[in-house]
C-alpha cells in the first residue's frame, strides 16, 4: 500500500500538468495513477478473498479444487474479453470521433466564425458595385469659387467682384481598361507581372 | 496462486483503461508504457501479498485467518 501510494501521488503531478510539452507524459501518468488506485483496491479486498475461495477449496478436495481452479480460469478469461472489449470500444470511439474531413473542418469554422461570414459579404458587396460601377453612367460636375468677398470692408462692400468661378466636368472611364480582371472574358484579364528577371 | 496474481494484472488494466476513459485521452504509445509500469507494480504487490499470506499459512493460521492478516498488514503496515 505505501509503495503504491508512494507511486500515485508522485505521478499525480504529472497527470495533472498541462504545461508545455506534458502531452507526452500525461496519458502515461494517467494510466499508473489510475490503474494503481483501482488496482489497490481490488488487490487488498478481491485478492484475499479470492485467495480463501482457493484454498478453502484446496483443503477439502483435490477433485473440487481442480474444478475451481477451471473456475478461475473462465472468470480470468472473462474479465480480459471485457478488457478487449472495452478497448475495441475505445478504440471505435476514437475512430468515430477522429477523422473529420476537410470540407467538415471548413464547415464547422463557417458555422462559428460570424466575421469571416461578414467578410464574405462584404466581398460579394464589392464584386456587385464593381460590376455596377461599370454599368453606371459616372460624371462629375464640379464648380469652385474663390476670392468672394464675404464681409464689408472700410465701408465698402461688393460680394461678387474678385470672385472667380471654375466649373468642371469629368468622367471616369479609363476602369474600361484596367479593372475588368474578374468578370471579363478571361482572355482580356490584366497580365501578371512576371518574375523572370 | 500465478492465476490470482495475473487476476490482479486484469484489474491494473481495468483501472487504467477506466482512467483513460474519464480523462478523455486516446491510447497512445506513452499510455502503452504507463500500463507496462503498471503491470509491473501489480504483479509485484500481488506477488508480495501472496507470499506474506503464505508465509503465515506456513506458520499455522487457518486461510481465512492468514488472508485477513496479510490484508490488514497491506492495508496498514505496523
Amino acid at each position: 500500500m505505501m509503495t503504491m501510494l508512494v507511486a500515485t501521488l508522485g505521478l499525480l503531478p504529472a497527470a495533472m500538468s498541462h504545461a508545455i510539452g506534458s502531452d507526452s507524459q500525461r496519458p502515461f501518468a494517467i494510466v499508473i495513477v489510475g490503474g494503481l488506485m483501482s488496482d489497490l483496491l481490488l488487490s487488498i479486498f478481491l485478492l484475499p478473498t479470492l485467495y480463501v475461495w482457493i484454498a478453502r477449496e484446496g483443503t477439502s478436495s483435490r477433485n473440487r479444487r481442480w474444478h475451481l481452479r477451471a473456475r478461475l480460469i473462465s472468470l480470468l478469461t472473462r474479465t480480459m474479453g471485457g478488457c478487449a472489449l472495452g478497448i475495441a470500444c475505445l478504440a471505435s470511439h476514437a475512430g468515430a470521433q477522429q477523422p473529420l474531413t476537410w470540407d467538415q473542418v471548413k464547415a464547422k469554422f463557417e458555422a462559428v466564425n460570424p466575421v469571416l461570414k461578414a467578410d464574405a459579404a462584404n466581398v460579394e458587396e464589392m464584386k456587385a458595385e464593381e460590376i455596377t460601377a461599370f454599368l453606371r453612367p459616372n460624371p462629375q460636375f464640379t464648380l469652385l469659387a474663390d476670392g468672394t468677398q464675404i464681409a464689408p470692408h472700410n465701408g465698402a462692400w461688393t460680394p461678387v467682384k474678385g470672385t472667380t468661378e471654375q466649373p468642371n466636368f469629368s468622367y471616369l472611364h479609363e476602369r474600361e481598361h484596367k479593372r475588368n480582371c474578374g468578370w471579363r472574358a478571361p482572355g482580356k484579364a490584366r497580365r501578371l507581372p512576371s518574375h523572370s528577371t | 496462486m500465478a492465476l490470482l496474481i495475473l487476476l490482479n494484472v486484469a484489474m491494473a488494466r481495468v483501472g487504467g483503461l477506466l482512467a483513460l476513459y474519464v480523462t478523455g485521452t486516446f491510447f497512445s504509445v506513452s499510455s502503452g508504457v504507463g500500463f507496462l509500469a503498471l503491470f509491473g507494480v501489480s504483479v509485484q504487490t500481488g506477488v508480495i501479498m501472496l507470499e506474506y499470506i503464505n508465509q503465515l499459512r506456513a506458520r499455522g493460521y487457518t486461510p481465512a485467518g492468514a488472508a485477513i492478516e496479510g490484508a490488514v498488514l497491506r492495508l496498514r503496515p505496523s
